[in-house]
């Protein structure tokens, strides 16, 4: 105490000084540390107290900044050393209102000390806080919501009630986590306010950001555990955010989700033993019903529940936390949830925490003790992970021996032995009794190696130590007492020993050893008795008790010999000073000597001491912790903690797994993402939806950080041109992306739909038509295919067959533009139903997502022509099907690549498709690939990005996809459409004459088209517009003069931006049509000119 | 749940503490007295002590004990890392973490304990989110401070700071240099019994980096032979997947010293491991164990020179062997065209002359010998 109090005594050193000098700017005032002060002491201790605090309240009421710092500085110093402040409470609670951060934050530390204790005052801060609330920065809400919760005043609760339930739909998502931390504290201040705090949780734990989970999971854990219900829908959200999720969050995610575990899925183990005994069953059936043999092998295999499956394969990377806490978690939800046969990769991560800190290896280790009790295969690889080093604390020792010892085994007991040996000899005479205690345990369980222990432990018991002579002869008693018969050698010896050996137990455990078998020490017993009788009077209590044990059984065997001196010894226990030992020579006198008292008794005197006794098994120092959960502390004190349930068993019977399916989600930005764009303020408010993707889908994550300024920028340019662009931009975007797919889906299903009778009515006529065509290639080629692989089964010239079947598509099959196509489906759609799995949308969610947010800064032209070709057909695949479509807006990683989207739909029905990956070929094009598709359910589908730079050429991009482990025979092919090499490139009028001046001579190409006169009149800017866009990917030139029969586009190639002019003019007294494309990569200007000739002539 | 902290010196002082929840009194510090005097040694402590209403859980380090009150249930693993977390901040903020370092700076400490729990959770423990938070203290402020008269320790322009949305990265780092260090630390444990054996070995690495780079970096470390790294643990910025997938490591550092990974490579020999770094956008720089390469290839050069040798010593041999055969047949065609003599024709003095010579050929007395 003298330390602190010398510190204290400065710190009221401080406080003189400033009094003397408080009108001038003191120097001791600014600078607090303590040792400038220290000479002061002496005088500070003659200080009084009221002075020093009406000092400091003189500093806090003045009005000059440095001052209150220096106040509130020496406030907290006194707080620190819990010196107590609470007379300074309304000087310091005027300070709140302070402007300067730190005045103010010191006066929040004040607050969250003393409010408690003077309440009443406590609530003139109250309206600071409300305003603190209000702030615009993110940062201030947060802090004034984290005071105004922990100030503790009971009579505030409504109002922190209001203020939590406000938070909690805060923008910031920084504000809402600590929302959901303010929720336990309310909840221990009131818990009458639960049923709406649940409320509240339940918004909470659906949040999109990563930042609120965790403490959203924490208070869900503090206020309701019970309602388990409240997680199904963000379970699988939860199992995929987890890696993301900070290190504290994911240890509490991590034991809410073993114990969802728990409650939801049936046991592993369990259901494979049972349906083991099913088979042998079957197997006597099968006899009588061969028909049933069919059925058996479903019924023997379990089928994990796929969220199970999720749930084990997403905590599995966590193993390589740095966070010892985040292992644990995991470890202990592998060991309660996964099947026996998994849990074996928690073992190297649990072991590698033995590097850690001293508490933290006795923590692991301790839990490694029940575990390898448990699983014991497990470790044994590891078993010299466990040897102990001569610097490891007691505790850490004493766990590693019991692991040693659990692990021992009939292979590798020699060597755990020969470790043993080293141990014994060690300085530290605890750890050396106890390892003998391990030798005795190793030498019950494994047969083979008893005789060796005892021969052991017998030398042992030659050493000088005493410690280690008594423990020997104490397990040595205890060995014996097993297998008796064997080894009357030993017994002989250690009974010569009984006057060298002094340690109580040792003396005690000698006496019995001779009292059970004195019938093989005949002669020596009674002279042993003799010499205890002389020394009685010194031993200790448990000597005692055994020399009247042994006096008792020598009477009854040896009477003639030893009468007198039992007598003796009874005599002198009479009148010993401890009641224990009074008392026993008590019973055996009367059970003995008296007899006419209790003749039955006596008669079975000597059955009664000579008794057969059960060997003690010798059992391990920490038992019976097992009945806690692993890691918990009630796990480490072996005691129940408050607040610590066991965990439960598993339901016999699945709870229904269809309550995790997460409902339809409409096709809009949650909530807060769009008050965020509603409301003009951006900045902050994007983070809440960029930072949401942050690793979780890398795709957008780097660009997320450079492009943000970008996008905010953009983002307001669209607010400006009028707010209702917005949805529109999300849903046009996003729904002709899925939609498409789903028209495809249907068509699949009716193989021959009958046209006009089922499709909707339509106001478009041509767009139709154009389904029709779709419908009919794609038959046909699937006729094809199915023909080929059929006949032949010739698999490299199917997949040719497969790769060519993008080129092989006639230009006449080209989409409607997507925007009718898109309400066309919407039609579609409302007559199926829900066609597609609720699983599909939840997956493409966040793509679509993703999706709107690259339209942002995307085209600005309304027209966007998307066509899908085939890469894997679903035959190959094996129910995978993997379509590609260019959605051409740029890719975001990489400037010069081609955005191309592909399309993998799960065809199975009843078979998920798990982890699908792209492997970069070495050679050719140069590939930027998607993230790995952990699981794609049955008839789901799912988008994905990749950027592949073709380099301008048509060459079709290759590379390979392994799914389900396996990688596919032969690699998929991309290849690129002319068209799709190019990219806009808006340029007006004269930026276009001029840039086609460089483009003269050998960079032009020309050819003219000659068309009937309907088809001529046909021809219009509109018309040709969406020819040339069919095409190529281009944007039209605003032409100056309104009634020129020239028409002008621009664009550039995407891998090394060359310019692709195109001029279109119409010569209509002549019947044709002019084409002109000017560019220096003559080979793609050559085709795309035929192209767009071609798109010209089929004008029907 | 942290209910409170008290911090303990060598000599049994409780010279600070911290209360997130209801305020306890100093007295409850008497258990963990009761237990320090127990045993001789400070390391011996058990880490968790039990009291009728509270659980004590400490850590000692750096001959300090930091002792956090806990009520209620909580994996004990998530206090103690957490304690120890908060060590190596106080380090990193006042260079050691002492006594007198901590009684010195108290206010920045308490300021730091106010941030980094909320009700005894834990809120923010990353190193750079704090440092933005909380200026560390550093002799140019303290010049300054007293220059100016003013000694804030939080940042004035806090008020207009966006959050970064990495927790582990502030926004807006720039240097004029940009540079990135990467210290590659192993410790090499082992056990040898009296006999000079090794019982057991295991090689413990640890990546220590230092990364001054400009705005949002993404760096990519590939390595050579990463199946040698197969027990690792990473900081929290390292993308798993990636890790998982393909082996890379891939991350957005912290501005800063940090640790990469540590991992543990058991073996019984000694291994080399060689690194082969690479950062993707910039100039890849290669550390090159050039040296173990040229070591190993030398070895491997020495063994078949020897090898080639060897060959050439049984080669030797055989052909000797074969030369001694052939003589021997030669020997046994000469006996047996005698014998055939003897038999068609009787011993006659021709016979006696060969045999004769047959004796006194000196390779024949040489094998009778």
């Amino acid at each position: 105490m003298s330390a602190s109090d010398r510190s204290l005594a400065s710190s009221s050193g401080i406080s003189v000084q400033g009094a003397g000098g408080s009108s001038t700017t003191s120097f001791g005032g600014v600078n607090p540390s303590d040792e400038q002060i220290e000479p002061s002491s002496t005088f500070g201790i003659f200080s009084i107290d009221y002075k020093k605090h009406e000092d400091i309240k003189q500093m806090l009421d003045g009005n000059k900044e440095n001052l209150k710092l220096e106040a509130m500085r020496r406030i907290i110093g006194m707080i620190a050393k819990g010196k107590d402040a609470a007379d300074l409470f309304p000087a310091v609670v005027k300070n709140v209102v302070s402007k300067n951060m730190e005045i103010k934050k010191l006066v929040y530390v004040y607050l969250m000390r003393y409010a408690e204790e003077q309440q009443d005052l406590a609530l003139l801060s109250i309206a600071t806080f409300q305003r603190g609330l209000k702030d615009p920065n993110q940062l201030i809400r947060a802090s004034a919501l984290r005071v105004l919760s922990s100030i503790r005043v009971p009579t505030i609760v409504s109002i922190m009630m209001l203020a939590i339930r406000e938070a909690a739909n805060d923008m910031s998502p920084y504000v809402r986590k600590t929302a959901a931390n303010a929720i336990a504290k309310l909840y221990a201040l009131d818990p009458e306010m639960k049923d709406e705090l649940v409320m509240i949780i339940g918004k909470l734990l659906a949040d999109k950001t990563i930042l609120v989970t965790g403490s959203a999971v924490q208070a869900f854990e503090q206020v309701c555990p019970e309602r388990i219900d409240l997680i199904h829908k963000n379970y699988r959200r939860l199992c995929n955010l987890i890696i993301d999720v900070d290190e504290w969050g994911q240890v509490t995610v991590l034991s809410m989700l073993t114990r969802y575990a728990r409650t939801q899925f049936v046991d592993p183990n369990k259901t494979y033993e049972d349906d083991k005994t099913d088979f042998y069953g079957d197997n006597k059936k099968k006899e009588e019903k061969d028909e049933e043999e069919d059925d058996s092998p479903e019924k023997r295999t379990y089928i994990m529940d796929s969220d199970h499956r999720l749930l084990l394969r997403v905590t599995k990377p966590l193993l390589q936390s740095r966070n010892s806490a985040v292992v644990m978690a995991v470890a202990q939800l592998y060991c309660y949830v996964a099947p026996r046969s998994e849990v074996q990769i928690v073992a190297k991560s649990l072991i590698r925490l033995l590097r850690h800190h001293r508490e933290i290896q006795t923590i692991v280790l301790k839990s490694i003790v029940s575990m390898a009790d448990k699983h014991k295969q497990i470790f044994e690889p590891y078993l010299k992970s466990f040897y102990v080093h001569s610097n490891d604390s007691s505790y850490v020792k004493c766990y590693k021996l019991e692991i040693l010892t659990t692990l021992a085994n009939a292979s590798n007991i020699a060597t755990i032995l020969r470790e043993f040996q080293t141990y014994v000899v060690s300085p530290d005479k605890e750890f050396g009794a106890q390892t003998i205690q391990a030798i005795g345990r190793c030498a019950s369980t494994i047969p083979e190696v008893t005789e060796a222990c005892l021969n052991g432990l017998v030398t042992l018991m030659s050493k000088k130590d005493e410690t280690i002579v008594a423990e020997s002869v104490v397990i040595i008693k205890k060995l014996l007492q097993i297998n008796p018969s064997q080894y009357s050698d030993i017994i002989k010896h250690i009974v010569r020993m009984v006057d060298k050996v002094t340690a109580p137990a040792a003396r005690a455990s000698i006496l019995w050893l001779i009292g059970e078998y004195s019938d093989r020490i005949s002669k020596l017993a009674p002279d042993v008795l003799r010499k205890m009788a002389k020394s009685f009077p010194d031993e200790e209590t448990i000597v005692k008790h055994q020399i009247l044990n042994l006096a008792a059984k020598l009477f009854v065997t040896n009477n003639k010999q030893t009468h007198l001196l039992v007598q003796y010894v009874f005599n002198l226990a009479k009148y010993d000073t401890n009641y224990d030992t009074r008392d026993k020579a008590r019973l055996i006198r009367a059970l003995l000597l008296q007899t006419e008292n209790c003749p039955q008794l006596s008669k079975h005197a000597k059955k009664i001491l000579l008794a057969p006794k059960p060997a003690p098994t010798l059992e391990s120092i920490i038992r019976g912790h097992d009945q806690y959960t692993l890691g918990t502390l009630s796990y480490v004190i072996g005691q129940k903690a408050t607040g610590y349930h066991d965990l439960p068993d598993f339901p016999l019977v699945p709870a229904d797994p269809s309550v995790r399916n997460v409902e339809i989600i409409q096709p809009e930005t949650p909530q807060h993402d769009r008050s965020s764009k509603a409301s003009a303020t951006s900045g902050t408010k994007k983070k809440s939806s960029t930072s949401k993707k942050f690793y979780s889908d890398d795709e957008t994550e780097d660009d997320d950080e450079v492009a943000e300024e970008k996008e905010e920028e953009e983002e307001e340019e669209d607010e400006e041109d009028g707010s209702t662009e917005d949805p529109d931009d999300d849903e046009g975007e996003a729904k002709p992306k899925k939609f498409v797919k789903k028209s495809h889906d249907y068509e699949q299903l009716d193989a021959r739909p009958s046209d006009s009778g089922q499709n909707p009515p339509e106001d478009d006529g041509s767009s139709e038509d154009e389904e029709e065509s779709e419908e009919e290639a794609d038959d046909s080629e699937e006729e094809e295919e199915e023909e080929s692989s059929d006949e032949n089964e010739s698999i490299p010239q199917h997949i040719s067959n497969v790769a060519k079947s993008p080129s092989t598509i006639a230009v006449s099959d080209y989409t409607i533009p997507a925007a009718d196509k898109s309400l066309l489906d919407l039609d579609l759609e409302s007559i199926l139903g829900s066609a597609s799995t609720s699983v599909q949308q939840s997956t493409t969610y966040t793509l679509d997502d993703l999706s709107s947010l690259q339209s942002l800064s995307g085209s600005s032209s309304t027209l966007t022509y998307i066509r899908q070709y085939d890469c894997l057909n679903r035959m190959i695949g094996q129910g995978l099907q993997i379509q590609y479509r260019f959605p051409r807006t740029p890719y975001r990683r990489s400037s010069n690549m081609v955005h191309v989207e592909l399309i993998f739909t799960n065809t199975t029905a009843t078979k998920d498709i798990y982890s699908i990956k792209c492997i970069k070929l070495k050679s050719g094009v140069n590939i930027d690939g998607f993230n790995e598709i952990d699981v794609l359910p049955s008839s789901a589908s799912i988008v994905s990005s990749i950027g592949i730079d073709f380099n301008d050429k048509t060459q079709p991009a290759s590379f390979d996809v392994s799914f389900d482990g396996r990688q596919l025979s032969t690699p998929l092919s991309i290849s690129c459409h002319v068209g799709e090499l190019i990219e806009q490139k808006f340029l007006n009028e004269q930026q276009f004459n001029q840039n086609l001046v460089n483009l003269r001579g050998m960079n032009e190409i020309n050819d003219s088209i000659n068309l009937s006169e309907t088809q001529m009149g046909k021809l219009n800017f509109t018309s040709i517009q969406a020819k040339v866009l069919q095409c190529a990917h281009v944007s039209s030139v605003p032409s100056g003069s309104g009634t020129s029969t020239t028409y002008r586009f621009s664009g550039q190639t995407i891998s090394s931006k060359a310019l692709v002019l195109i001029s279109v003019q119409l010569n209509i007294p002549e019947l044709t049509v002019n084409l002109t494309i000017n560019s220096d990569r003559i080979v793609l200007a050559t085709m795309l000119l035929k192209e767009i000739k071609q798109t010209f002539s089929t004008v029907a | 749940m942290i209910n409170s902290l008290f911090m303990i010196n060598e000599s049994g002082d409780t010279f600070m503490e911290k209360h997130w929840k209801a305020v306890l009194n100093k007295s409850i510090c008497d258990y963990f007295y009761e237990a320090q005097k127990k045993c001789a040694n400070p390391e011996d402590i058990p880490p968790i002590i039990r009291t009728p209403h509270h659980y004590l859980i400490n850590i000692y380090r750096n001959h300090l004990y930091f002792v956090a009150v806990i009520t209620q249930e909580i994996p004990p693993l998530f206090v103690i890392e957490f304690l120890h977390r908060m060590m190596d901040l106080f380090e990193d903020y006042f260079g050691t973490c002492t006594e007198t370092s901590i009684k010195d700076n108290y206010v920045v400490v308490y300021e730091l304990l106010d941030e980094m729990l909320d009700s005894g959770l834990p809120l923010a423990t990353e190193t750079n989110i704090l440092k933005e938070l909380i200026k560390p203290p550093n002799l140019l402020r303290k010049v300054t401070n007293l220059v100016t008269g003013d000694s804030t320790n939080y940042d004035n322009t806090f008020a207009n700071k966006k959050l970064s949305h990495i927790p582990w990265r502030p926004l807006g780092v720039t240097y004029r240099n940009n540079e990135a260090f990467f210290d590659i630390i192993e410790e090499v444990d082992a056990i040898i019994d009296q006999h000079g054996a090794i019982v057991m070995s295991e090689i413990q690495g640890y990546i220590d980096c230092c990364i001054k780079l400009t705005g949002m970096p993404d760096l990519t470390i590939s390595f050579v032979n990463p199946r040698l790294l197969d027990d690792v643990s990473f900081h929290p910025c390292v993308r798993l997947k990636k890790w998982e997938s393909e082996h890379v490591l891939s991350f957005v550092p912290p501005d800063g010293r940090f640790r990469l990974i540590s991992y543990r490579v058991a073996t019984q020999k000694f291994l080399f491991i060689e690194n082969n770094m690479g950062k993707r956008g910039r100039k890849p720089m290669k550390i090159d164990s050039d040296t173990q390469l040229e070591k190993s290839r030398e070895s491997a050069r020495q063994c078949r020179r020897r090898k080639k040798l060897r060959y050439e010593y049984l080669e030797e041999l055989v052909a000797d062997r074969e030369k001694a055969i052939a003589k021997l047949h030669e020997e046994l065609q000469r006996l047996r065209s005698i014998c055939q003599h003897i038999d068609q024709q009787g011993v006659t003095s021709d016979i006696h002359q060969e045999l004769k010579q047959w004796m006194e050929d000196p390779e024949v007395i040489n094998q009778a010998q």
